[in-house]
């Protein structure tokens, strides 16, 4: 009766393989599970960010008198709005989607405000426009 | 009360098919006067539409006449009496309630200051640094001059962007762009610095032939109102020495 003392070679490999095994699936699954995670949050980005613009778009339009596309991707709102005295003002509001198609520009009283959909849209292209 | 109930459900039920042709009625008219945009939005093919109305019809709003300011008319045979203050009656029934102790009295010499403003000592220019890379934001406290100075070292593609946001925290842009932008491509090609839309060719000088380096201790001075902020960034591969320091009073 002859009794072991240790691992044999074939044994350890064998071992050490299923060990490999287990770790690059165990890192697949959590690289996986990181880009959906990621995949979310860019999502969510995207909505809050297109939430804001559609939002000011919307007010912007509501008060319009005309809208009109001078160039493509550029739309200038003529609106009408109240001054602190109540009195009837008209003001051009301008919104550019840029040359890259990643962010949109609002220009209001010599003031430019850009939502920038790159990170959100993770580099690709947005559409946006405006259909009077 | 009993024999009213089939007398309400039948009131409840005419009104109900009343309601329902009338939306039935609506919904097949065309409103075409109400539709003002659409808007679409989206990445690649998911696309979402949003249809906007509009609330006041095309050219009618500015062209209106100004009404006259209105004023409210005298009230006829009326008198007026004076109104009868109990602030002077509780005053001086319980004075004790309207008058402050001495230990109050002259604490501080400035009693309407904010903590920000009773911790920074009044009239000494602050210096934010911000080395290496990283952003850094500083709100002004009150109207003033905010020198900027910056210096930015590196052998890689590298920025500096010095942003300038108003009350509202709409940016202000300088025919464009921000207040001042340095980018750098690599540590040898000309590069100068972009303050308020201008070129500054002297933020940069030429070391030995082709050889070009960003001049040391160049700043720009700007004014700033109160509640006005102002972001530094830098980024990309600039080297720690690299810095831009903000130095005002306001801060």
């Amino acid at each position: 009766m002859s009794a072991r003392k240790a691992f044999t070679t074939v044994e350890l490999i064998t071992v050490a393989a299923l060990l490999c095994g287990a770790i690059a699936l165990w890192y697949y699954v959590l690289m996986q599970a990181r880009m959906q995670s990621g995949d979310i949050e860019d999502e969510q980005s995207f909505h809050a960010l297109s939430a804001s613009l559609v939002g000011e778009l919307r007010r912007d339009i509501r008060s319009s008198l005309s809208i009109s596309s001078s160039a493509p991707g550029k739309w200038e709102i003529d609106t009408v709005s109240t001054d602190r005295e109540c009195l009837p003002i008209r003001e051009t509001v301008v919104y550019e989607l840029s040359q890259d198609r990643l962010k949109v520009r609002v220009t209001r009283k010599e003031k430019t405000k850009t939502y920038d959909f790159s990170k959100a849209s993770d580099g690709k292209e947005i559409s946006f426009n405006i259909i009077p | 009360m009993i024999f009213q109930k089939p007398l309400m459900e039948k009131k409840s039920a005419s009104i109900s098919s009343l309601s329902l042709l009338l939306l039935l009625h609506a919904s097949l008219l065309p409103l075409p006067a109400l539709k003002a945009a659409q808007i679409e939005i989206g990445i690649d093919s998911a696309i979402t539409t949003f249809t906007v109305e509009q609330l006041n019809a095309s050219g009618t709003s500015t062209e209106q006449p100004i009404s006259e300011q209105t004023t409210p008319a005298a009230v006829p045979g009326t008198t007026v009496a004076p109104v009868i203050e109990p602030a002077d009656e509780l005053s001086q029934r319980n004075p004790h309630i309207f008058t402050r102790p001495q230990a109050v009295e002259s604490v501080s010499t400035r009693p309407n200051a904010t903590v920000e403003q009773v911790l920074q000592t009044q009239g000494t220019p602050q210096t934010q640094t911000l080395s290496g890379k990283g952003s850094k934001e500083l709100v002004a406290l009150a109207d003033g001059e905010v020198s900027l100075e910056v210096y930015l070292y590196t052998y890689s593609p590298a920025d500096i962007v010095v942003r300038l946001y108003d009350e509202d925290g709409n940016e202000i842009r300088f025919d464009g762009q921000p207040l001042l932008s340095w980018r750098r491509v690599d540590g040898s090609s000309y590069a100068p610095v972009s303050f308020k839309g201008a070129v500054d060719s002297s933020s940069m000088f030429e070391e030995s032939p082709g050889d070009y380096s960003p001049t040391p201790g160049i700043s720009y001075k700007i004014d700033v109102k109160k509640g006005q902020k102002v972001v530094l960034t830098t980024s990309g591969g600039a080297e720690p020495r690299s810095y831009v320091k903000a130095t005002s009073t306001v801060f």
